[in-house]
């Protein structure tokens, strides 16, 4: 495993990037452009000057928002830029309603929106570019394994709610939609790299033109990250970890009516973990994950009210840790088409279908993580969804549905509707009822033996997990929206939701016997079922403020409460800890000033309130402590093409605590310092 | 974290972003849609319009807005008091694209391809310069795109489509232009 295919595609793409350069024709700007900015307004300014001024784009942002029935933020690229974040799933803290943290020890991070923080997050959809991040193993995503040069992301799109009827299962409290640029906005050459006390990469990106129509781009990026210490005594230090990744994208424009795109990624990653262990995780652990992928999809314009798109993706993965070896491979194919089926009726529907195949193994453990070692899953789901102009321009009503038959619970169906007002051109109200569904990931469904382990004194414990073959947990959920545009500066957006959840999947204690031979051990069972149902209520707060022409103030609050029940006697520690996962409060504050047109100074503040329990049988489960988080950022562009970044995360406090780690212990996050560079020409 | 501390760091954050508020605030919205209207007076100065696209010496050059109005009274302020080829400038506003009259310069703001393909359609072949940020815009049959590249301003514009209206865009126009050839 590992370097040798790494330094074989490292080399492929440098050829290729060298032969870019010397036989295509360089795609720079027309001449003649002005370097020097002038200040002044804009009326004295000609073409050539005005073509140099630095904008953000949040306006756009705003404007397609508006129209949407549902709690939507989007992350653009200025936000990222000015965060001084640098990897996805870091750049998920910018949206309210998302809990991040980081020190997951296989994932890397653990992000939960609208409750339910624990270790899985496994009511998320994440996408990137039509592609479906989420590994049916363990029902969750790797976050470590989610990049790309942070350059060319075009935006992050967060969906809070269920995103069921467009999306489909597994998109139970939201769905996150990461898209990359298209390769005719990422031509010419790109250098991005960032050294740090906490985490440095470096990404080299080439975009240039095939020939009128076809624009393409290749990228190679490699990252280090340090470890992060467990505290307290120190327990270890975990998720040590490098990786480098390498792909392309073409887009290709042919007829005023079609657009073809393909790309494809290749990463490999290796990292590693010492600690104290825990119940079933051993102490030092080598890491290994890698995988490719290739994307196809064609769009195509009937008639101005009519589209279609059909896409294709592969896309295997391997990740091998401490707990286990997962090799998994995805096919799918999805069609989907727009038309208007009436004057006031805008349809969309569409067809997907998805195969995987998937092979367990552990190394740590004699026994099979779970059983079978191998399956074979298959998705097949349709989607119908209607937009009613009730009021043409003032009142629609958009209802649909998703169908879906899959491997582990059969038939599903997730009907939504939604409303949407908008009384006048600056502010639109919504509701909306929906309903949707989480199918039971691979490990939930499977018999699974885990080892023993050894607490001193006393005779080894042996764990058997088995299942009931749970259905699918269901969420039903009601959710209101305003978003008010006031004065030409200003704009926020409120939500609130009820969201009722049922057969939620829990862990079962059904027994525990002492056996006598052949040695002397405990023997536990327990197994998988819909144990819980759950409430959660609570409301996301976000505004806007151009306080002057070059300082903008960004800002938003979440609040949540949840209430647990147990349906099944004998829940599991961690189940009963449920209700505590999730933080009450979180909020965040930025401030984006542009000093001059080539300096800006951005900062932010985050709060997050504290999770887990104290350890107590009442509230049992490691505490978490809140935390208030500052960053601060510098950047200076001397000349057009060229940004230098300096900057402090963490500043006033040298760690925080982030994610409660076994017993007492919680892993830290500290305080970093970095300066970036990033080149275009 | 402490209660000093959190004053400190509120206050580092209100008194680090204190000095840039201006006591003239000239300009209304956000920059990115100040220079695309500006962009959008200085296109008009480079292109010129067949004889019937105006009624006489005195009608007015009209630069229309079809959808959500992201300029404020950005327009308003660039033209007053200018003239473009010999005329005055007025600025209109409509809301839906069922709705928009006789225009020189149309800026279509609305990203929904169905809308951009409608308005396409009912200018047709009159000598109107069609201006929209949407990617699809071009394809469609547009004159002018805009899109941002290293977070400036941008624009590709469609040769053939302009042609196609009898509009002439000057070479000092094209050349800051990327070209767009379907």
């Amino acid at each position: 495993m590992g370097t040798s295919h790494l330094n074989v595609h490292k080399g492929i793409i440098l050829v290729l990037f060298m032969g870019a350069i010397l036989t295509l024709k360089s795609n720079g700007l027309a001449g003649g452009l002005s370097t020097t900015q002038p200040a002044g307004d804009l009326t004295q300014m000609s073409l050539e000057d005005l073509m140099n001024v630095e904008v953000t784009s949040v306006s756009k942002t705003r404007e397609r928002i508006g129209d949407a029935p549902a709690a939507i933020a989007v992350i653009t690229q200025d936000d990222i830029q000015r965060s001084g974040l640098r990897d996805i799933p870091e750049l998920l803290r910018l949206s309210p309603g998302l809990f991040v943290q980081r020190g997951n020890q296989f994932t890397g991070w653990s992000i939960s929106s609208r409750g339910f923080g624990d270790l899985l997050s496994n009511k998320l959809l994440v996408l990137q570019d039509g592609r479906t991040l989420y590994t049916p193993l363990f029902s969750g995503v790797y976050w470590n394994t989610v990049d790309y040069p942070t350059a060319d992301l075009d935006r992050i799109e967060v969906i809070r709610g269920p995103g069921a009827t467009l999306w489909g299962a597994n998109a139970v409290n939201g769905v996150i939609n990461i898209t990359t640029k298209s390769a005719r906005d990422t031509q010419g050459a790109l250098v991005d790299s960032r050294v740090g006390t906490d985490s440095s990469d470096l990404a080299v990106r080439y975009g240039g033109r095939i020939d009128d129509d076809t624009y393409y781009r290749i990228y190679a990026k490699g990252r280090a990250y340090d470890d992060l210490e467990v505290a307290p005594n120190p327990v270890g230090e975990i998720n040590q970890w490098q990786d480098t990744r390498t792909g392309f994208r073409i887009d290709r424009y042919f007829t005023d009516r079609d657009t073809f795109t393909i790309q494809g990624d290749v990463f490999d990653q290796s990292g590693s973990s010492e600690s104290e262990g825990g119940q079933f995780v051993p102490g030092y652990s080598h890491d290994y994950r890698s995988g490719e992928n290739v994307l196809a999809r064609w769009t195509h314009v009937v008639s101005d009210k009519s589209d279609f798109s059909v896409q294709a993706y592969y896309d295997r993965v391997s990740l091998r840790d401490a707990l286990s070896n997962f090799e998994g491979n995805t096919f799918d194919v999805d069609f989907q088409h727009r038309f208007e089926l009436a004057p006031n009726h805008q349809m969309i529907y569409g067809m997907g279908a998805r195969l995987l195949t998937d092979n367990v193994g552990s190394d740590f453990l004699v026994q099979p993580v779970v059983d079978p070692t191998s399956r074979t899953t298959y998705l097949l789901s349709a989607f119908i969804q209607d937009t009613i102009a009730v009021i043409p321009d003032r009142v629609h009503l958009i209802v649909g549905s998703k169908f879906e038959l899959n491997s582990y619970t059969g038939f599903e169906v997730q009907p939504s509707a939604r409303l949407l007002w908008t009384p006048d051109e600056r502010t639109s109200l919504w509701g909306a009822v929906s309903r949707a569904v989480r199918t039971p990931s691979r490990s939930e469904d499977n018999e699974a033996i885990i080892l023993t382990t050894q607490t001193a004194p006393g005779p080894p414990v042996e764990f058997h997990l088995g299942t009931d073959h749970p259905d699918s947990e269901d969420l039903l959920s009601y959710e209101i929206g305003v978003r008010r545009q006031i004065g030409k500066n200003f704009s926020v957006d409120v939500t609130g939701f009820a969201n009722f959840y049922d057969n939620l999947i829990s862990t079962q204690a059904l027994s525990t016997t002492f056996v006598p031979t052949p040695a002397p051990h405990v023997v536990v069972n327990r197994q998988t079922t819909n144990g819980m149902n759950a409430e959660t209520y609570g409301a996301e707060v976000a505004a806007n403020w151009q306080v002057a022409p070059n300082w903008r103030l960004a800002g938003s609050y979440s609040l949540l409460t949840s209430f647990v029940h147990e349906d099944k006697a004998g829940l599991s520690p961690s189940d009963s800890a449920l209700e505590g996962s999730y933080p009450q409060n979180q909020f965040q504050l930025h401030s984006y000033w542009d000093i001059t047109r080539k300096l800006a100074l951005n900062s932010s503040l985050y709060y997050v309130q504290g999770i887990g329990g104290d350890n107590t049988p009442g509230n049992p489960g490691p505490p978490s402590g809140s935390y208030f988080r500052a960053d601060v950022g510098v950047t200076w562009s001397p000349r057009p093409g060229l940004e230098l970044s300096m900057g402090i995360q963490n500043a006033f406090d040298p760690h925080h605590r982030e994610s409660p780690f076994n017993g007492d212990a919680s892993v830290e996050v500290d305080r970093a310092v970095y300066g970036q560079l990033t080149w275009r020409y | 974290m402490s209660f000093w501390k959190t004053i400190f760091v509120a206050s580092l954050l209100l008194v680090g972003t204190a000095g840039p508020v201006r006591a003239a605030a000239d300009d209304s919205g956000n920059r990115e849609y100040q220079v695309k209207a500006a962009m959008i007076v200085n296109f008009a100065q480079f292109v010129e319009w067949p004889q019937e696209a105006f009624s006489s010496k005195d009608a007015p050059l009209i630069i229309a807005i079809v959808g959500n109005n992201p300029f404020g009274n950005v327009l308003e302020q660039l033209v007053n008091g200018k003239t473009i080829a010999g005329h005055s400038v007025a600025i209109r506003y409509y809301s839906t694209p069922a709705s928009f009259g006789d225009c020189h310069v149309l800026f279509v703001a609305t990203d929904s391809e169905g809308d951009l393909r409608r308005v396409l359609q009912q200018i047709g072949d009159k000598p109107v310069l069609s201006i929209s940020q949407n990617d699809a815009f071009l394809n469609a049959g547009g004159i002018i795109r805009f899109y941002t590249e290293d977070n400036k301003v941008r624009f590709e514009i469609s040769p053939d489509a302009a042609e196609k209206v009898r509009l002439k865009i000057s070479s000092k126009l094209m050349k800051l232009a990327r070209v767009y050839k379907k």
